[in-house]
């Protein structure tokens, strides 16, 4: 009786406040950690849905109850090195584009495509005095671009719809800041870049040959906001939650086309570049949340060219076991938006 | 190194040196020596399968040796590491004929000339206190992200090295040797090469040896932070597309290389060294 008074009983006690203890602990992580993208500005502020989380204080409203905090790690790297902090565990969800998470994927990095993002456009654009005309002229140049990002994956669209290859061009890998100081003190002949273009131009520093705005869906961005497997298999419920607040995010910056535009300024993109960059696309269409066919035809396309180039190594179907609808469509249905957003057609026209 | 031997090995060298001759000797020692030398990367190689294969690392972040060779062998087959590690050799070769040509000039310069070594010696010391990697951002700025800028960087890296440890032989050199040559009436090209450079040369050697080692390490660096082309951007361009074998081929390569170089210089410093044994 005293040996077990004296050594089993307190080491049943631990045992059960150990086992305490890791059930506590697979309940709820302490904070909900998302990298994104940093801006070309290097605000620590964010636009689309995770502004419209950030201002209207969606995460605090379903999560504060529960004492999880959100934390938001802004990547100057981009995707790439969003793709990285999944991987070493210090991040839980990132909301990257196309290519690099398509590249993570078949990489081997075991993640989770749970809400689908689009829209991205790509510019290509040359110093104002350049006198580069277009795409074909690019051949043999010194071109500035943001390897591993969407904007990768528009470049070798455009430059094959050009009769060119990356093998044609000389590709300098910059990250958004620093490219927008190379085109503006030509150190670099030409830039793919994103909508920041625009702000180059009306500073009269470059001059836009191409840009994907009013072209075909296929080359525009079609990324994801993907949640690392081990996260989504240790805590389901949270990752239910975080994507139903993501949902909610994207039906409210959804509803007022202007309103989320001038939202989406907080990163620092000048309105004017923010309107001229999605004029003729519908607000419903650039937040829409579904993997709809539309979805599903540009990631299988650009999946089959990233492997013809070598960008990856592997090939895979993206909805046999990457994309998991399941959560995205609890929080439809939770938050009665089912019906909110139409499915879109290869082109990114409305299914009847 | 022979302190790493077991006595009995040493018994056995002394033994063969008695009965053969030096060289079948010197053969056994090498071996063994080389052997050991083996035995901590072997060591290393079977940590990495090990922890791989057993993905106490994430297998992505850490992918397993055998995937690395097979990347290893498609980067050859393809003609992409041909062509990489070739642009990356053309760089070091003309970036280090000229830092090193022109750290020889000045270093010899400085060690004949009391004046200029009095000009010039302290820019040097401050010089060298300065990482070569630290006038990346400016010579950026001056000469752009094109070859010169990299040819630039790399010959300044091997410029310092190579100027110093001349100076420093040709300073170190017995003032009573070139009071005999004085004594003879040589001129001062016949004092040089038949004094001082013999005398300066295995500090002159060491210098080529370090100057060929950090001109190898800058032009990855060059090639890391601005290039299209070259086994560093192979590597730039590989981590952002998440394909971390293809990096450690990089790494791989990068040492192979270093190694192979060091190594020739090493086999010309020792020849050309002989006589002073």
């Amino acid at each position: 009786m005293k040996i077990y008074q004296k050594i089993m009983l307190p080491l049943f006690s631990l045992f059960i406040l150990l086992y305490a203890m890791s059930v506590m602990a697979a309940e709820k992580p302490l904070y909900i950690r998302i990298g994104i993208p940093s801006s070309s500005y290097n605000k620590p502020l964010a636009s689309g849905p995770l502004g419209e989380i950030q201002v209207k204080e969606l995460f605090d409203e379903e999560f504060k109850k529960d004492g999880i905090r959100l934390d938001v790690q802004y990547m100057q790297a981009a995707g790439p090195a969003v793709n990285e902090a999944l991987s070493n565990g210090n991040l839980d969800f990132g909301s990257i584009g196309d290519l690099p998470a398509v590249a993570g994927y078949a990489g081997g990095l075991k993640t989770r495509a749970v809400v689908a993002s689009r829209g991205g456009n790509t510019y290509v654009v040359v110093p104002s005095d350049s006198q580069i005309r277009s795409i074909k002229e690019l051949k043999g140049k010194q071109i500035a671009i943001s390897i591993g990002t969407y904007m990768h994956a528009a470049a070798l669209k455009i430059l094959k719809d050009n009769g060119l290859s990356e093998n044609d061009v000389s590709f300098y890998n910059m990250d958004s800041a620093t490219l927008l100081t190379a085109v503006a003190g030509k150190q670099v002949e030409a830039a793919f870049m994103t909508s920041d273009a625009i702000t180059l131009r009306t500073r009269g520093v470059a001059r836009i040959i191409y840009t994907t705005g009013g072209k075909n869906v296929y080359y525009q961005n079609a990324g994801a906001l993907l949640v690392r497997d081990e996260f989504a298999r240790k805590y389901p419920d949270i990752t239910r939650r975080f994507v139903k607040v993501w949902v909610k995010a994207s039906y409210l910056h959804s509803k007022d086309k202007l309103a989320s535009q001038k939202l989406d300024t907080r990163v620092g993109t000048p309105l004017s570049t923010i309107r001229e960059d999605q004029a003729g696309q519908p607000i419903v269409y650039l937040n829409s949340p579904k993997f709809d066919e539309m979805w599903l035809a540009h990631d299988r396309r650009s999946i089959a060219l990233f492997k013809q180039h070598g960008l990856i190594r592997r090939s895979f179907d993206p909805d046999k076991g990457w994309i998991d609808r399941s959560f995205l469509n609890a929080a439809l249905k939770e938050l009665n938006l089912e019906h909110f957003w139409p499915d879109y057609d290869i082109n990114g026209n409305p299914k009847k | 190194m022979v302190f790493l031997l077991p006595k009995h090995a040493e018994d056995a060298s002394a033994a063969l040196l008695h009965l053969t001759g030096k060289g079948y000797a010197m053969n056994v020692l090498e071996i063994r020596n080389r052997l050991i030398g083996i035995i901590v990367p072997a060591l290393l190689l079977a940590a990495w399968y090990l922890v791989s294969t057993k993905e106490l690392f994430s297998p992505q972040l850490l992918p397993p040796p055998g995937q690395v060779f097979d990347t290893l062998k498609d980067m050859i087959d393809s003609g992409e590491l041909a062509l990489n590690m070739k642009i990356s050799l053309l760089r070091v070769s003309v970036g280090f004929f000229l830092g090193a040509t022109t750290g020889f000039l000045l270093g010899t310069f400085m060690g004949f000339n009391p004046v200029a070594e009095q000009y010039l010696a302290p820019l040097f010391n401050v010089a060298r206190q300065v990482p070569t990697v630290a006038w990346l951002p400016f010579l950026i700025f001056l000469f752009g992200i094109d070859e010169l800028f990299k040819v630039i960087f790399i010959a300044l890296g091997a410029l310092i090295p190579m100027a110093l440890k001349t100076w420093e032989g040709i300073r170190g050199v017995p003032p009573t040797y070139v009071e005999v040559v004085r004594l003879f009436e040589y001129g001062p090209y016949r004092l040089l090469g038949k004094v001082v450079i013999p005398s300066a040369l295995p500090s002159i050697l060491a210098g080529l040896r370090l100057s060929l080692s950090d001109a190898w390490m800058l032009v990855i660096g060059a090639e890391l932070v601005a290039a299209s082309a070259g086994i560093g951007n192979v590597m730039t361009v590989a981590r952002r597309l998440f394909q971390t074998d293809v990096v450690l081929v990089g790494v791989i390569m990068i040492a192979l290389t270093g190694f192979v170089m060091d190594s020739v210089l090493a086999l010309v410093e020792r020849r050309l060294t002989d006589w002073q044994v």
